[in-house]
């Protein structure tokens, strides 16, 4: 008994692990090469492309074109359409301010954009306009939120579309006070005068009007 | 007999245990499969760029890579416009546009998107919406600058013919 116990021992024998480990060492270089510790994303931004006779209001009835102009104090929201009335128009604007640490409100804006896209679903553009100083990380947190809303069922994470198509643009500083102002026109004809991005008759403009981005 | 028991147990074949290397080794693989990512399509990230953080989850695709860092522009992987800690000249500032930068985005666009240009009056409305723009620039931009360089750049690329912008970000 005890020398079949001890011959049965001696031919237990370890597996062979040497190929195993030469497929690793082959694999880990391999493997390294493709990692990436990081994951990469895009943000799909354009500028204005309209000319002087262009507009920029949608055509459709379920369609507003939204503008986001970022001051230092506020974020500044104006509708644009051609087939609302200007009392339906200014609903669709409002005035964000900052919080109490300084910092956007990105939460109210995001519910103001639910709501406008919920009235209007078909409705896909927003005009930015940042201001000069606003930092780059700051400018693509805003961004965050009026592309898309994330929302979290379980640890699975739904995106919902709000206004993904961002089209960049700044807008022209106020004329020098000591210069006098222009008599306003009873109606503006939209897009006229080189200005790319048209503010409909009805909505007073919180700023002066934007260049379209030329200087 | 000391001395044999001691010269008995020398004569064992010393044997290496590769179970543990071997765990170890299966563990860096799994996490190097996990971590492998092949969509970004050869994009080199610019080592003086450190890209802001975004909810964004488009999917990286081809384009003219731009990057900007604090201390310099670079299309297509050549400098075009110095800058100092993120900030350009106050004449640059002022006319948003940068005359090398113009043209070196018109050469760019002449050399490899120009042929594809259609004539607004030969294009069919009902296909426009099909009409596919490629000349798309890359955004690669440190994450501290502020967007007076941003759009000085865009604008330059704007008026050389690049209307769409990808901006490269890291997924939270």
């Amino acid at each position: 008994m005890f020398k079949e116990y001890q011959r049965l021992k001696a031919e237990v024998t370890e597996p062979n692990l040497i190929p195993f480990m030469n497929l690793m060492m082959t694999l880990i270089p391999l493997l390294l090469l493709g990692a990436s510790f990081f994951h990469l994303a895009v943000i799909p931004t354009s500028t204005s492309q309209l000319t002087a006779n262009d507009t920029d209001v949608p055509k459709t009835p379920t369609q507003v074109s939204m503008s986001l102009v970022i001051t230092e104090e506020a974020l500044e929201l104006t509708a644009a359409s051609t087939s609302l009335t200007p009392e339906e128009l200014t609903a669709l604007g409002t005035r964000i301010p900052k919080r109490a640490d300084k910092s956007y409100d990105v939460d109210r804006l995001e519910q103001f954009l639910l709501t406008v896209k919920t009235t209007y679903p078909a409705s896909n553009t927003i005009m930015v306009f940042p201001h000069d100083g606003l930092d780059y990380q700051t400018l693509v947190d805003i961004l965050d939120r009026t592309r898309e809303r994330i929302i979290l069922r379980g640890t699975e994470k739904l995106r919902e579309a709000l206004f993904p198509v961002t089209v960049f643009d700044r807008l022209v500083p106020p004329p020098p006070e000591s210069e006098p102002e222009p008599e306003p026109e009873p109606e503006p004809a939209p897009g006229t005068g080189g200005e790319p991005v048209v503010v409909p008759d009805g909505v007073t403009p919180t700023t002066p009007a934007p260049d379209g981005g030329t200087p | 007999m000391t001395i044999a028991k001691k010269r008995k147990k020398s004569t064992r074949a010393a044997m290496l245990t590769l179970t543990p290397l071997l765990d170890l080794f299966t563990i860096i693989v799994v996490f190097l499969i996990m971590s492998f990512d092949d969509e970004n399509y050869g994009f080199k990230l610019n080592p003086g760029v450190q890209p802001p953080l975004s909810t964004a989850s488009s999917a990286f695709r081809t384009g003219l890579p731009v990057a900007i860092t604090l201390d310099k522009v670079e299309v297509d992987g050549q400098m075009i416009v110095a800058l100092d800690k993120g900030r350009a000249t106050d004449a640059l500032y002022a006319s948003r546009l940068s005359e090398p930068l113009v043209k070196r985005f018109s050469e760019l666009y002449a050399e490899r998107f120009a042929a594809d240009d259609v004539s607004p009056a030969d294009i069919d409305p009902e296909d426009a919406a099909a009409i596919e723009d490629d000349a798309i620039l890359i955004v690669q931009a440190h994450k501290d600058l502020d967007y007076r360089t941003l759009h000085l750049v865009l604008n330059s690329a704007r008026e050389a013919g690049f209307f769409k912008y990808r901006l490269a970000v890291i997924r939270k």
